[in-house]
C-alpha cells in the first residue's frame, strides 16, 4: 500500500472552505471597488440592485454550485468508504473515511456560509 | 426528535425566569443618564435599542437553557442524561442556524432603515473633530457672507426633522457617539462619513469620543441640544449677528484684552476675531462646558481655565494665560461669559 | 499495517538489555547548573516558556489594577493621562502578544510531544531561541515603562495617532519593533508546531486518532501563518512611514489610515481564535478525562476546529463596523461573524453532552472547565450581539467591548489555562496542586471575574467609552465602576493564590501523584521522561490508555517503538503525515549556546533599532547571524549511520532528503508565511490604488519602459535556472559546477534587482511622494531583502560545500536553500509583472 500523499488529501477535506473563502473575498472586493469607484449608480427595484450586487448574487450562485458539487461529491465518497469500513478498516482507510466525512460536512458548513453572506445583498443597499 | 420536544419541560419554567431576568436587567438599565443608549431619544437609537432587547432577551433565554443543561450534564447520573450526539446536531447546529437566520433578516432590515435616515430634506450640519474639540459648521445657515454658521462643542438640532452629521478629522481618527440618538461613526482623515439622526425627544443629550485619539480622549466631550423646530428656528436666527458695543465697560475690557492678548489668533468671535485653528467662541456664554467636557461653563470656570487650560486638561493646543493677571482674566471671562 | 489484535506481539521483545534505558537517559540528560540556557529540550523550555508567559500576564495585570484603582471613582487623579494612557497600551499588547499567543504556544511546546509520544519537537534549537528572543524582548518592552518610554496609542496603534507627526517619540517604535520581532517567535513556533504534529506522530495515528487539542494546536499554527504576515507588514509599513516617510496611511499624499486597520485586524481577529482554539483544544482534552467518557462529536469538534479557523478571516472588518464602509460590505463580515458562532455552539454542546453521558468527577480542573463554560458562554451569547451591525454601532468601543473580550479571552482562554495548570501539573514535578487552595483560587477567580466584567455591560450601554483615563460623575457609571474595581481586585487574590499554589508545589510540598492521577486516555499520561515516554507505542485509538490498559506497562517496559537510543544520540521517528508509517530516525540536535546568544542579540539589535542607535545596530545583528549559522553547522549530517531497527521489524534510514525531509516541509510552511506577506503587500497596492487612483501614473507615459520588464523577467528567470543546473551538478555530485551555478545565479539575481530598481528610478520615483511611489518602493524593498537573505543562505550553503559536507547525499541544506532561492526568483517575477502590467491595464 502506498503512502497517501499530503497536499492532495488536505486540499479534499479543505476545499468546501476553500471555496467559502474566495467567495468571500470576491464578493467583498467586487462591492468594494464598485463602492469606490461609484459604480452603484443604475440601481434598480424594489431593493435597488445595483449591478455590481448583480455580479455578486452570480459569483454566489457559482459558489453555491461548487460547494454542491463538493457536498454530493464528498457525500458518494463517504458512501463507499462505509462499507470499506464494515470491512474492518485499516489505518490509511480510516484516515479516508475521515477525510471524506470531513469534505462532506465541511461542505454542508459552507453551504449555509455562503448562503449567510448572500442573504444582506438582497436587503442591504450596496453603498450606502 | 421526540428526545429533544422533551427539552421544553424543564426549559419552560426556566425561560419564564430568563424572561423576568431580562425585564429586570432592562428596567435597571431605564435609569442611564444623558449619553445612555438605553434611554433613546431619537429614531436611530430606538431601533437599536429594540434590537437590543431581542438580542437580551434571547440571549438571556439561551444563557440559562445552556447552563441549565450544563447543570444538569454535571449533577445527572450517567444513565439518565438524554441524547449524545443529537445534542450536538440540535444545540450546536439546528438552533443557532434558524436562531442565526432569523436574526439576520431582521438586522439587515434595521441597517437598511436607519441608512435611509437622512436622504436629501434632511438638515446637513459638517462637523470635524480636532485634538479634542468638535468643529461644527452648519453650511447655509447664519449671516450671509460667513461662510456659514459654525459653533464648537455643541449641536443644536431640531426635534422631528431628519439631520444628517458630514463628520471628517482634522488630525488623527475621532469616532462621533450620541449614544441616545444614534450609534457611533467613525471621523477619519481623508474620509467623510455621513451619520443620520432623527432626535424624536427635545432635550440635552450628551455626546462623546469614542475612538481612542491620544493624550486628552477622555475629555472630549459635546452637547446635542434637540430643540423643537419653531426654537430651534429662532436659534439659528440668533446665530451670527454682528455683536453690540458691550454697554459695560469692564466688558468692553474684557473683549480688549482677549484681542491684546492674541486670543483671536486661534478663536473666531463673529465680527470681533476671525481665527479658524481652535474653537468658535461666539456664542461662548450660552454653552454647557468649557474645553470640550472639561469644565462646567461659569465665569469663574472660565477665568480658571484661561488661566491655567494645561492643568485642566493637560496638553491641550490652549496655553495657560495666568501670568496676564487677575483682572484681565476676570474681564476676559466675564465678556465671554456675556456672549450669549 | 494492521491493526494490533489482542495479544499480538509488541513491537519489541521484552525484556529489553539494561544499559538501553542508561543510554537513553545519557543522552537526553539536560544541561546542569548556569548552562541550563543551553537546553534546548521542549521540557525545559516549554516550562521556561510558560514561566514567563505567566510572569507577563502577572505584569500586565498588574497595570489592569492601577487602571481599575484609577477609574475606581470619577475625576480620580491617582493616574495622570499620559501614565494611564501607557497603561492600557502596555496591558493589551502584553495581554495580547506577551501573554496569551506565547502563553498557548509554550503549552503546546511542552505538552504536544508527550501527548503525541515524541521525544521532542523537530527543531529544538528553534524553540530555543524562539524563546529566548520572546523572553529578551518581552522584557526590554515592559522596561520601557519605566523610562516613560512605553507606546501609548494603544495596543491597535492607529495612525494617524501613532505616526512621525502625533507621536514623535520613540514609544510608538517600542511597539514597532519590539513587537514586531517577537512575531518572528510566534511564527517559528508555527512551524515547529505544524511540522511536529504532522511528522512525530507515534506509529499508527493517522490523522483520524489525532488528539483535538493536536488538531487546535494545527489549526491554531495555520492561522498564525496567514494571520501573523499581515501585523508585521502593517508594522513593517508604519515603521518605515515614520522614519523615511513614506506616506502609506497619510490622507493628504495617497495614504489611507483603514489601510492600517484592515491589514491590523486581518491579523488581529484570527487571533482571537489563535487564543481561544488552543484553549478549547485543552478543554476537549480535559472534559472526556472529568466524565470518564471519550468526547461525543470528535468529528464534529475538529470541522468546528477547522470551520473557525476559516471563517475568522472573514471577520476582521467586523472591528471596522463604524469607520463608514459600505453597508452591504458591512453586512457580509456581519454574516461570517455569525457562521463563527456555530462552530462555537458545535464544541460547548459537545463538552456538555460528554459531561452527561459521563460520571463527572469533581476536581479543580473540572471547576475551571465549568467556570470557563459559563464565561465562555456569555461571551459567545454578547458576541454573536456586537455582530449584528446597527448594535456594534452602539456597543462598539464602549465599554459593552471591553466587557464582552474579556469574556471570551478571560473565560475561553485563562480559565481554561489555569483549568490546564492544575489538570498536567504532576507532569511537572510529579505532584498534585492543592485541592484546598485551587478551589479557594477558583471562586476568588469566578467571582471576581463576573463582579468585574459584568457590570461593564451596562457601563457601555450607558455610554461610557473605552479608553478614557478619567469620567464626569452622575452619568450613571459611578456605581458600576466602583464594582468592576472591587472585583478585578478579588479576581487578582485568585490569581494570587494560584501563583502561591504553585510556588508551594515547586518548593517541595503537596501529594505525590500517581502516574495517571486523573485516569485520562491521552499519551501524554504514560511513564515521561525528558525524553518522553521509554519507547514510542503504537496506537491503533482515540483513548488508547483506556482501550489498552497495559499500555503504560508496556511502553515503560521498552516493549514498544524506539525503545532507546540505537544511534546514542537524540532522536524520534518521524512518521508520514496522514497514515503516520514510520519513515525515518531523525537526529535531534542537543544543548547549544547558539540558540540563546541568537536570542539575546536578535533583541539587542531591535534593542537599538527603537532607540535610534542604527549603526551601532549592526553588531548584534551580524553576531545574532553568526550564532544561527554556528549552531547550524553540525546539523544536517547526512547518513552517517546505516538504516536503524526502530522495532515491529521495522528499518528505517537515519537521514532523508528532499520532499519528505522535515526540513523541507518547515521550508515550505516558512515561505507560505513569506507568500502571505508578500500577498499583504500585493494588497496594500491594490487598496491604495482603489482609494487613491490618481497618485497611480496615468499611462505608459509616467511608467519605466516595457523593455525593462522584459529584462527583469528575463534576469529572474535566468537566476533561477541557474539554480536548478547548480541543484542537477549536486545531484550528480559535480561540486565545482554547482558552485559556479550558484555564483552565477547570485550575479543573474542581483542584475535582476538593480534592473527592477533603476527602472522605477528612472521615473523619477520617490518613496516619500505618494502613496503609489511608497508602495512600489517598499515591493523592492522587500524583494531586495529576500534577495539579501538568499545571498547569506547560498553563502553558508558554499562555505558547507567548501567544506566537504555536502554531498548528493547530503543536501538538506541545499535544498532549503535552493526552495527560498525559487520563492525568491518567484516571487520577483509576480512584483514585476504587477508593477509594470497593472497601471497599464487600468491607467
Amino acid at each position: 500500500m502506498t503512502e497517501r500523499s499530503f497536499v492532495p488529501f488536505l486540499l479534499e477535506m479543505l476545499a468546501p472552505f476553500l471555496v467559502w473563502g474566495a467567495h468571500f473575498g470576491a464578493v467583498y472586493g467586487i462591492n468594494g471597488i464598485a463602492c469606490a469607484r461609484g459604480l452603484d449608480a443604475g440601481a434598480s427595484g424594489p431593493v435597488g440592485i445595483a449591478p455590481a450586487s448583480l455580479a455578486i448574487l452570480g459569483v454566489s450562485a457559482a459558489a453555491l454550485v461548487a460547494v454542491g458539487w463538493l457536498l454530493v461529491r464528498a457525500l458518494r465518497r463517504a458512501q463507499a468508504g462505509r462499507q470499506h469500513r464494515a470491512e474492518g478498516g485499516s489505518p490509511g482507510r480510516d484516515a479516508v473515511d475521515f477525510a471524506r466525512w470531513f469534505a462532506a460536512a465541511g461542505a454542508g458548513a459552507a453551504l449555509i456560509a455562503v448562503l449567510w453572506v448572500t442573504l444582506p445583498v438582497l436587503q442591504v443597499p450596496a453603498c450606502a | 426528535m421526540t428526545r429533544r420536544s422533551r427539552r421544553t419541560g424543564p426549559v419552560g419554567p426556566m425561560a419564564l425566569r430568563a424572561g423576568v431576568l431580562a425585564a429586570a436587567l432592562a428596567s435597571l438599565a431605564a435609569c442611564g443618564g444623558p449619553q445612555s443608549a438605553l434611554t433613546p431619544g431619537g429614531r436611530s437609537a430606538a431601533e437599536i435599542h429594540d434590537l437590543s432587547m431581542i438580542l437580551f432577551v434571547g440571549g438571556t433565554v439561551t444563557f440559562a437553557a445552556v447552563m441549565a443543561l450544563a447543570l444538569y450534564a454535571v449533577l445527572a447520573a450517567p444513565g439518565r442524561f438524554p441524547g449524545a450526539r443529537g445534542w450536538v446536531l440540535g444545540g450546536g447546529i439546528a438552533f443557532p442556524v434558524i436562531a442565526l437566520t432569523a436574526l439576520q433578516v431582521y438586522e439587515f432590515g434595521i441597517a437598511r432603515r436607519l441608512a435611509a435616515i437622512g436622504g436629501p430634506d434632511a438638515l446637513r450640519i459638517e462637523v470635524t473633530a480636532h485634538m479634542w474639540w468638535w468643529d461644527v459648521r452648519y453650511p447655509g445657515a447664519g449671516a450671509p457672507g460667513t461662510g456659514g454658521l459654525r459653533t464648537a462643542n455643541e449641536i443644536v438640532i431640531p426635534a422631528g426633522r431628519p439631520v444628517e452629521l458630514v463628520v471628517s478629522a482634522a488630525d488623527v481618527i475621532h469616532s462621533i457617539w450620541i449614544p441616545s440618538l444614534a450609534g457611533k461613526i467613525d471621523m477619519i482623515p481623508g474620509h467623510v462619513n455621513r451619520l443620520g439622526i432623527l432626535a424624536e425627544r427635545p432635550g440635552v443629550y450628551r455626546g462623546q469620543c469614542a475612538e481612542y485619539c491620544g493624550a486628552q480622549h477622555a475629555l472630549m466631550a459635546f452637547d446635542v441640544v434637540v430643540e423643537p423646530p419653531d426654537r430651534f428656528e429662532a436659534w439659528l436666527a440668533a446665530r451670527n449677528r454682528h455683536l453690540p458695543e458691550p454697554a459695560d465697560p469692564r466688558l468692553a475690557a474684557g473683549r480688549d484684552a482677549f484681542l491684546r492678548l492674541g486670543c483671536g489668533a486661534c478663536h473666531r468671535v463673529y465680527g470681533v476675531a476671525s481665527g479658524m485653528l481652535g474653537p468658535d467662541l461666539t456664542h461662548m456664554g450660552a454653552r454647557g462646558t468649557i474645553g470640550a467636557g472639561a469644565l462646567a461653563n461659569g465665569p469663574e470656570a472660565l477665568a480658571g481655565w484661561i488661566a491655567d487650560a494645561q492643568h485642566a486638561k493637560p496638553g491641550n493646543a490652549m496655553p495657560s494665560y495666568g501670568p496676564v493677571g487677575a483682572e484681565a482674566l476676570d474681564a476676559i471671562s466675564a465678556w465671554l461669559w456675556s456672549l450669549k | 499495517m494492521t491493526r494490533p489484535q489482542p495479544g499480538s506481539p509488541l513491537p519489541s521483545p521484552l525484556p529489553r538489555p539494561a544499559e538501553e534505558l542508561e543510554t537513553l537517559r545519557r543522552v537526553w540528560r539536560p544541561p546542569g547548573g548556569l548552562a541550563i540556557v543551553t537546553a534546548v529540550n521542549n521540557n525545559i523550555i516549554g516550562l521556561f516558556y510558560i514561566g514567563t508567559a505567566l510572569l507577563f500576564f502577572v505584569m500586565a495585570g498588574l497595570l489592569a489594577l492601577a487602571m481599575r484603582a484609577q477609574l475606581a471613582v470619577p475625576g480620580n487623579d491617582l493616574l495622570d493621562h499620559g501614565t494611564y494612557n501607557q497603561f492600557f497600551t502596555v496591558h493589551g499588547t502584553g495581554m495580547m502578544f506577551l501573554f496569551a499567543v506565547p502563553m498557548v504556544e509554550a503549552i503546546g511546546v511542552f505538552l504536544l510531544p508527550a501527548m503525541l509520544a515524541a521525544r521532542d519537537l523537530p527543531f529544538p534549537r528553534l524553540s530555543a531561541f524562539a524563546f529566548w528572543a520572546y523572553f529578551f524582548g518581552g522584557i526590554a518592552f515592559f522596561c520601557s515603562l519605566l523610562f516613560d518610554a512605553a507606546p501609548d496609542g494603544g495596543w491597535f496603534m492607529y495612525p494617524p495617532l501613532t505616526g512621525a507627526r502625533f507621536s514623535p517619540g520613540i514609544n510608538a517604535d517600542f511597539w514597532l519593533l519590539g513587537i514586531g520581532f517577537i512575531e518572528i517567535s510566534a511564527i517559528a513556533g508555527a512551524i515547529e508546531i505544524v511540522v511536529g504534529i504532522l511528522r512525530t506522530r507515534p506509529p499508527g495515528m493517522s490523522l483520524d486518532k489525532l488528539p483535538v487539542y493536536g488538531w487546535a494546536m494545527l489549526v491554531m499554527a495555520g492561522m498564525i501563518i496567514f494571520a501573523f504576515p499581515a501585523v508585521i507588514v502593517a508594522t513593517l509599513l508604519l515603521e518605515v512611514e515614520r522614519v523615511f516617510a513614506w506616506p502609506f496611511f497619510q490622507a493628504e499624499l495617497g495614504g489611507d489610515p483603514l489601510l492600517w486597520q484592515h491589514l491590523f485586524w486581518f491579523f488581529g481577529h484570527p487571533e482571537v481564535y489563535i487564543i481561544f482554539l488552543p484553549a478549547a483544544g485543552l478543554v476537549s482534552m480535559m472534559v472526556p478525562t472529568i466524565a470518564q467518557h471519550p468526547l461525543i462529536g470528535h468529528r464534529l469538534i475538529v470541522l468546528a476546529l477547522v470551520g473557525t479557523g476559516f471563517f475568522s478571516f472573514g471577520l476582521w472588518v467586523h472591528h471596522m463596523f463604524a469607520t463608514g464602509i459600505p453597508s452591504l460590505s458591512l453586512s457580509f463580515f456581519s454574516a461570517a461573524s455569525m457562521a463563527v458562532a456555530v462552530p462555537a455552539g458545535i464544541q460547548v454542546f459537545s463538552w456538555i453532552a460528554t459531561l452527561g453521558r459521563g460520571r463527572v468527577r469533581m476536581s479543580v480542573p473540572a471547576l475551571f472547565v465549568l467556570g470557563f463554560l459559563f464565561i465562555f458562554v456569555l461571551g459567545g451569547l454578547t458576541g454573536v450581539m456586537v455582530a449584528a451591525v446597527p448594535f456594534d454601532w452602539q456597543a462598539h468601543d464602549s465599554y459593552f467591548v471591553v466587557a464582552h473580550l474579556h469574556y471570551v479571552l478571560i473565560g475561553g482562554m485563562v480559565f481554561p489555562m489555569f483549568a490546564a495548570i492544575y489538570y498536567w501539573w504532576p507532569m511537572v514535578n510529579g505532584r498534585l496542586l492543592s485541592k484546598r487552595l485551587g478551589t479557594a483560587a477558583f471562586w476568588l477567580m469566578f467571582g471576581g471575574f463576573n463582579l468585574a466584567f459584568f457590570p461593564m455591560h451596562l457601563t457601555g450601554l450607558r455610554g461610557m467609552p473605552r479608553r478614557v483615563y478619567t469620567y464626569p460623575p452622575d452619568l450613571g457609571w459611578d456605581w458600576l465602576n466602583l464594582a468592576s474595581t472591587v472585583g478585578a481586585f478579588v479576581f487578582a487574590a485568585g490569581v494570587l493564590a494560584v501563583l502561591a499554589d504553585i510556588a508551594r508545589s515547586v518548593l517541595g510540598h503537596g501529594e505525590r501523584a500517581s502516574p495517571n492521577p486523573w485516569r485520562a486516555g491521552t499519551l501524554e499520561w504514560l511513564p515521561n521522561e525528558y525524553f518522553a515516554t521509554r519507547s514510542i507505542p503504537r496506537v491503533s485509538s482515540l483513548y488508547p490508555l483506556w482501550d489498552a490498559p497495559d499500555l503504560p506497562r508496556q511502553v515503560e517496559a521498552g516493549g514498544h517503538f524506539l525503545p532507546g537510543a540505537p544511534t546514542r544520540r537524540r532522536e524520534t521517528i518521524v512518521t508520514s503525515p496522514v497514515e503516520a508509517r514510520p519513515q525515518y530516525l531523525m537526529p535531534m540536535p542537543g544543548p547549544h549556546w547558539g540558540p540563546f546568544l541568537a536570542g539575546l542579540f536578535t533583541a539587542a539589535h531591535f534593542l537599538m533599532l527603537t532607540v535610534q542607535l542604527y549603526t551601532l545596530s549592526i553588531v548584534p545583528g551580524v553576531l545574532a547571524i553568526a550564532m544561527v549559522f554556528w549552531w547550524l553547522w553540525e546539523l544536517d549530517k547526512g547518513e552517517d549511520f546505516p538504516p536503524q531497527d526502530i522495532g515491529g521489524g521495522i528499518r528505517v534510514p537515519v537521514y532523508v532528503q528532499g520532499p519528505r525531509s522535515h526540513s523541507w516541509w518547515a521550508m515550505a510552511v516558512l515561505l507560505l508565511v513569506d507568500g502571505t506577506a508578500f500577498a499583504c503587500l500585493l494588497f496594500t497596492y491594490l487598496f491604495l490604488w482603489t482609494v487613491s487612483p490618481d497618485v497611480w501614473p496615468a499611462g505608459p507615459a509616467a511608467l519605466p519602459a516595457i523593455w525593462r520588464l522584459a529584462a527583469g523577467l528575463a534576469l529572474w528567470a535566468a537566476a533561477a535556472g541557474a539554480m536548478a543546473w547548480a541543484s542537477r551538478a549536486l545531484a550528480q555530485d559535480r561540486h565545482w559546477r554547482m558552485r559556479l551555478g550558484m555564483l552565477l545565479g547570485l550575479v543573474l539575481a542581483g542584475a535582476a534587482m538593480a534592473t527592477d530598481v533603476t527602472a522605477q528610478v528612472s521615473t523619477g520615483l520617490r518613496g516619500s511622494d505618494s502613496a503609489y511611489g511608497a508602495t512600489v518602493s517598499m515591493l523592492l524593498a522587500y524583494q531586495s531583502f529576500h534577495l539579501a537573505v538568499t545571498v547569506l543562505m547560498a553563502g553558508y550553503t558554499l562555505a558547507r560545500s567548501a567544506a566537504g559536507r555536502l554531498a548528493a547525499r547530503r543536501r538538506v541544506t541545499f535544498d532549503n536553500t535552493m526552495l527560498f532561492w525559487q520563492y525568491t526568483c518567484a516571487q520577483g517575477t509576480a512584483m514585476l509583472l504587477v508593477l509594470h502590467l497593472f497601471p497599464r491595464l487600468t491607467g
